[in-house]
């Protein structure tokens, strides 16, 4: 059976990731964050899950574990069936074909030293499947076109919509069945920023992806999503139906979140609920 | 209502070694007493130069072309390097965009503030003290926190720490370079309440600059709109949200999701925003524009009152 097949494209366990503290002198228990705190979820196969909560909640450590650029310290983390949690170094590279990444500022993930072409031929290159066909259709799904107008430029040259088009298209390249985006679209202007979700969206449905999609922007993630996932402090604190989360949340958390969010309305004054009473 | 803010006619240029690149282009409106104005605009359009104009912070390679800053009936244009001294932080303050970077790492942050008042108030250290940590009270800080460093502050509290070095001399006018966009969502919405109560409370003048429409619709009372240099709308905030008129403020409003109401496309801006090195000679819009017609490409549309209180400059809508 293919990875492909499975409906859980992705399942998660128990997941836990601690960063050890630096140890006062004389003492003897090394203390820990608890970066990511005993997490469990599931991604549908082509489903989009939303990962929101406030900066410093855990959800980007959460997303560096699924693609392993962490080692979580327990738990289960299983890609088209396959447990990559323990997965040692060597045995990772054939595993990241399936996996990639799209990281948050477009400004800082592109080598400025390298052309639009060597950018994106980089992950085919590291799996030995370089097809300079393959870029020219990777460019052209994400809209740069004509690619040949964009092979040899560097990213200075392009705008930040642009670039982080470039981003998605270096990802995708390589057909993997599950990305995880971290904040995609936070550096972008508004305007360029419409354009680029729907872009994601339309990708999606035409490769089938499974996407996590880590934002703080609840509408963002409302408008992206069809689940959400509301990470506090390590934990997971709400998990559901993107409509029924941002309509009828359960979680006091969550109900705090959605108030702080500014609504492009003067008319709605709601009713603010306050996490912290007082800022020391 | 007395105008204290009036901006006419204003252009200014940077000088760039490919020529000179017009940020701000014949912009003019007007701030009356007690008003909160917020300003939007996509990244580049001008916002943050022309609230540097207004402090007089320019480069060295810019310069005011033509127009005036009329502010508390002086006009502080021609005003030379020490005049403007004495009118920044007391006339006119800033809250800057990236609090990370606007504090002093090997200063305490108490001293800092200071040191600012001791600069512009000719009163001694111990009664600025006093003050400083009437201003922390102010904006929800402990005034303990003065004896702490930059890099021991939270990102929201650092945001706080400069709103209250922008409140040290009792400034009339304040501008607020999105103040909250390096943050998240939640202090994002505390500093946003603690500045519109604090702009209430000590009934300040305020331009509010943000690429946000939705932020700048829970703080201000009138919104500018800026597109490549250029005012392009003006008007009373529930006027601009009921009945946009020109088509980038209208395809501005809908490239926003929401949380509330049913959900709804979003359409993007098609194009990119143009390059001032060489902007397009009539409407800048143009290019970019689904109602653009003959007139848009060949004339620069003036900016003018539609309806009472709203100006526009489209030749489409008029």
């Amino acid at each position: 059976m293919s990875p492909g097949d499975l409906m859980e494209m992705l399942n998660i366990e128990h997941l836990t990731k601690l960063f050890p503290l630096k140890k006062k002198l004389f003492s003897r228990d090394q203390q820990y964050v608890h970066a990511v705190d005993d997490i469990s979820f599931k991604i549908e196969k082509g489903k989009i899950l939303g990962l929101v909560g406030e900066s410093g909640c855990g959800k980007t450590t959460t997303a560096k574990l699924l693609v392993r650029l962490l080692k979580p310290t327990s738990g289960k983390i299983y890609i088209g069936g396959e447990d990559i949690a323990g997965l040692k170094e060597e045995n990772l590279k054939k595993f990241r074909k399936n996996i990639q990444m799209i990281f948050q500022d477009p400004y800082e993930s592109l080598n400025p030293r390298l052309t639009i072409h060597s950018t994106i031929a980089e992950p085919l290159i590291a799996q030995v499947l370089y097809d300079l066909e393959k870029i020219h259709d990777a460019l052209e799904v994400v809209g740069l076109k004509p690619p040949e107008g964009f092979l040899f430029r560097y990213p200075h040259e392009l705008s930040g919509g642009q670039r982080q088009r470039v981003a998605i298209a270096r990802a995708l390249v390589i057909d993997p069945i599950f990305v995880v985006a971290d904040e995609p679209t936070s550096m972008l202007d508004v305007s360029i920023r419409a354009g680029v979700l729907n872009l994601m969206l339309a990708l999606r449905k035409s490769f089938d992806l499974t996407v996590l999609f880590v934002t703080h922007d609840l509408a963002v993630a409302r408008y992206m999503c069809d689940d959400i996932a509301v990470m506090h402090n390590g934990k997971l604190v709400e998990i559901g139906n993107a409509e029924e989360v941002i309509r009828n949340p359960k979680h006091s958390y969550t109900k705090a979140l959605l108030s702080a969010v500014p609504i492009p309305d003067p008319r709605a004054k709601r009713e603010r609920i306050k996490i912290r009473e007082e800022v020391v | 209502m007395d105008t204290v803010l009036e901006i006419k006619n204003l252009g200014m240029s940077y000088e760039t070694t490919e020529g000179s690149v017009s940020a701000v282009d014949n912009v003019s409106f007007r701030i009356m007493n007690g008003e909160a104005m917020g300003l939007v605009g996509e990244s580049g359009c001008g916002k943050t130069s022309l609230g540097m104009c207004i402090m007089k912070l320019l480069p060295e390679n810019a310069k005011i072309t033509n127009g005036e800053i009329i502010f508390d009936g002086e006009d502080i244009v021609p005003k030379t390097e020490d005049e403007m001294r004495m009118i920044r932080w007391k006339g006119v303050s800033m809250i800057f965009q990236a609090a990370m970077n606007a504090l002093n790492p090997v200063y305490k942050v108490g001293d800092q503030i200071i040191e600012a008042i001791v600069a512009h108030d000719k009163i001694k250290k111990e009664e600025a003290r006093e003050k400083v940590r009437d201003l922390y009270r102010l904006v929800g800080l402990s005034p303990e926190r003065m004896e702490n460093y930059p890099h021991e502050y939270s990102g929201g509290m650092r945001q706080r720490a400069i709103i209250a070095m922008a409140l040290a001399c009792d400034p009339k006018f304040i501008i607020a370079d999105e103040p909250t966009t390096a943050l998240d969502v939640i202090v994002q919405d505390e500093i946003i309440d603690e500045i519109k109560n604090i702009q209430k409370k000590l009934n300040m003048i305020m331009m509010y600059i943000s690429h946000d429409i939705s932020v700048i619709a829970e703080t201000c009372d009138k919104i500018g709109v800026m597109y490549a240099g250029n005012f392009i709308e003006y008007a009373d905030t529930f006027a601009l949200f009921d009945n946009p008129l020109h088509p980038y403020t209208k395809a501005l409003m809908s490239s926003f999701p929401s949380i509330e109401g049913p959900k709804k496309e979003l359409k993007p801006v098609p194009g990119e925003p143009p390059n001032l090195l060489n902007p397009p000679r009539g409407c800048r819009f143009y290019p970019r524009c689904s109602y653009a017609e003959e007139i848009c490409r060949k004339e620069r549309p003036e900016f003018v009152e539609s309806e009472s209180g709203h100006f526009l400059a489209c030749h489409r809508v008029i």
